[in-house]
């Protein structure tokens, strides 16, 4: 620490002569910290491990060795959980810490395992036949429960991504697996729906006060994926008058997620609220402005631009000022 | 030089101060609050969010405001040349300008987007005018120009990004002239970038903590960062092997050119790494050590692009139990710290955790592993970014 800059403070009364003995006391080297670095390099472990093993399945295929990196693969993820499960801490509502990050890479390496053990029964020996609701339910519900019981953020996010897959093949199984092109409309609904869920999932999770902890992950998934279907939507309608109707979903829900944002003061969603409003207010002033079918209406959308943006950022600055006074 | 106000910057490092002491607590909270009064900040520099957003906005604002002065002289032949984009880049720094002066901005977000966006602009300006000027394409001067124009941004608005920019256009104009000058050129080249870069390391290294940088402390780091891996990359064996002229016009792989002192580059490819490593760790100095932990892997990546010991996947399984068995074992022996060193996370609230920015990786890179659905909607990062413009 800085001597000479804590004496002249000091010297100006800011700080007392107790602490100011204490920090000329305190201890000349601090203790340096290889948390990131170790977190990287296990973060690259389970990602390079997890892959090599998924290209090793796949290029292995109907070959006789293939059952044996089957049970391998098998093994580590037991082996995994079986650590997890000893090293873990009882279960709570509340936010558990992990004994330490090697246990959240671990018990991810296990997940991932899990996942491509379950995906390559399904694909060599069909275990849930032509059932895909089925083969994608079945890891969802063991990835929702992992993150629940370990109480690991990241395996939760897994789970939701799970989720929207179940809910996109059980709404339209054949359309999505075989041909790549799916009914926009259905898609649509379902991942409105699934934002909808997620944004209750969110705010469930406050109101029973159990691990509220996951409140950000699930509120993140839900505003992206309600937002953008909302929007899909008004575009999907363009046309017709139903598309008005999305943009009044849009600015309720809008509404809803700035008081929240003020509740939690969380600035990232207050900003992404701000942002997906004024792409919807947009376009509604540039279909508007084109609707007069003027020569002039370039010129005016190029000024609303610059003029709205202006507007924005005051919002923002504003709405950062009142956020911190909450 | 710098545009903000001194007594202010100051400041800021005094309550980076304050608030170190203050979490290894031999202040107490009133005392820092004490200090923060007695050292006024009257920035505006907002959290993170609210900075993307303004940059957003910002760049939102000038792109439409280009636009409409496009609209207003699109009859006239102007646009195309590079006294258009030489006025337009110096109106966007002249707002620039009075942004920091007038509104105090200091890193918000308006003041990146305006310094990115004036900078790209003055460069284009040069690069038309040259272009006009000469057939052939003149890198050495274009790269000397953007070196000077970023060290300028660099100096007057403390930026470490227009830092590193400004040292790697430095490194290239080195390249181009010292190519162009002697027709052995390119087969010095090597050692010439490594006396280059070991100078500027130990030079930004020395001043570090000198009054004069005091300001520049966080540019200066990036200036060891980029030093020390063009060195490594100097003598990397892939990288010299690219450029030597004995490879000129042989785009063949199979049959890679011998380069001279093929022992020295190999050395150096594999042990530098390393050496960067243990000095990190003997120093504790974290730039060097995290800048070796880097090079290790493109280290590797180099061997491999030479010798083929075994198929990908196997070479991904195996390094991926090294690393795993690695941080096992150094999680164990720094149980307790050891020599300085622990496995405690120091900071306890940094800005990755607040966006919990791990879990949304992990989901990110992982979500993949099952074939099925469609999952590009779920793109994390999607800030709507330019959004705006994309709706007509």
């Amino acid at each position: 620490m800085n001597i000479e800059l804590f004496k002249k403070l000091f010297e100006e009364d800011c700080i007392s002569e107790d602490s100011f003995e204490r920090i000329k006391n305190a201890p000349r080297t601090t203790l340096f910290s290889l948390h990131w670095e170790v977190k990287t390099l296990l973060y690259l472990g389970v990602m390079l491990l997890s892959s090599g093993l998924g290209i090793l399945i796949y290029k292995n295929i109907d070959t006789i060795g293939h059952q044996v990196i089957l049970l391998i693969i098998a093994a580590i993820s037991a082996g995994c959980f079986f650590y997890c499960f000893k090293h873990k801490k009882p279960f709570s509502k509340e936010l558990i810490k992990s004994p330490n990050s090697f246990f959240d890479y671990i018990l991810l390496l296990g997940c991932l395992s899990f996942l491509s053990f379950v995906g390559y029964l399904q694909f060599q020996y069909t275990v849930f036949g032509t059932n895909y609701g089925m083969a994608t339910f079945i890891p969802m519900v063991a990835l929702f429960y992992i993150a629940y019981e370990f109480d690991h953020l990241g395996i939760l996010a897994m789970g939701i991504t799970n989720l929207a897959i179940w809910m996109g093949v059980s709404v339209t199984p054949k359309q999505l697996l075989l041909n790549a092109d799916f009914n926009s409309q259905t898609v649509i609904f379902t991942y409105l729906l699934l934002g909808l869920l997620l944004l209750l999932a969110a705010y469930l999770t406050v109101y029973f006060n159990f691990k509220k902890h996951f409140r950000f992950t699930y509120q993140h998934f839900g505003v992206h994926l309600s937002f953008i279907s909302l929007l899909a939507g008004y575009f999907f309608y363009y046309d017709s008058g139903f598309a008005f109707l999305f943009m009044a979903a849009l600015f309720a829900l809008a509404f809803y997620i700035y008081k929240d944002a003020m509740k939690h003061q969380s600035f990232y969603f207050l900003l992404l609220d701000v942002i997906y409003t004024y792409i919807a207010i947009s376009t509604l002033v540039v279909r508007g402005l084109f609707a007069m079918k003027d020569d002039a209406s370039i010129t005016l959308s190029f000024m609303y631009f610059i003029a709205s943006a202006i507007g924005i950022i005051f919002l923002l600055i504003n709405l950062n000022k009142k956020i911190k006074a909450v | 030089m710098i545009i903000y106000n001194n007594i202010w910057l100051a400041n800021l490092l005094i309550r980076e101060e304050a608030q170190k002491a203050r979490k290894a607590e031999t202040i107490s909270i009133e005392e820092q609050k004490k200090i923060e009064e007695k050292h006024p900040v009257g920035f505006y520099s907002p959290n993170i969010f609210i900075r993307i957003g303004l940059f957003i906005l910002t760049c939102i604002i000038v792109s439409f405001s280009i636009g409409l002065l496009i609209l207003m002289v699109s009859n006239t032949n102007i646009i195309d040349k590079w006294g258009f984009s030489f006025f337009v880049g110096i109106l966007t720094y002249i707002a620039l300008e009075i942004m920091v002066r007038k509104s105090n901005h200091f890193k918000s977000g308006v003041d990146d987007a305006l310094m990115w966006i004036s900078g790209g602009l003055l460069l284009t300006a040069f690069i038309i005018l040259q272009a006009d000027l000469s057939s052939n394409f003149p890198y050495s001067r274009i790269s000397f120009f953007l070196c000077l124009l970023a060290l300028y941004y660099a100096l007057r608005f403390i930026d470490m990004l227009m830092t590193a920019i400004s040292l790697f256009a430095l490194i290239a104009t080195i390249f181009f002239v010292w190519k162009d000058l002697f027709s052995w050129g390119m087969s010095t080249m090597p050692f010439l970038m490594m006396i280059a870069c070991s100078g500027i390391y130990f030079l930004s290294k020395r001043s570090v903590g000198k009054k004069a940088t005091l300001f520049y402390t966080n540019c200066l780091y990036v200036v060891q960062i980029v030093s020390l891996l063009v060195l490594y990359l100097a003598g990397n064996y892939y990288v010299v092997q690219s450029l030597s002229p004995a490879s000129e016009g042989i785009y063949d792989s199979a049959e890679p050119a011998t380069v001279p002192f093929g022992f020295f580059f190999w050395a150096w490819t594999i042990l530098i790494p390393f050496i960067y490593l243990g000095l990190g760790i003997k120093n504790k100095d974290v730039i060097i050590l995290r800048t070796g932990l880097i090079l290790i892997a493109a280290a590797a990546f180099t061997f491999r692009n030479y010798y083929h010991l075994m198929p990908i996947e196997g070479v991904l399984s195996i390094v991926g139990i090294i690393l795993l068995g690695i941080c096992y074992m150094v999680m164990k022996y720094l149980k307790t710290p050891k020599h300085g060193f622990t496995y405690e996370d120091l900071e306890d609230d940094n800005f990755m955790d607040k966006l919990k920015v791990e879990s949304l990786i992990v989901s990110e890179t992982f979500s993949g592993t099952q074939p099925q659905g469609d999952n590009t909607r779920f793109g994390g990062g999607d800030f709507g970014g330019g959004g705006a413009s994309g709706n007509f």
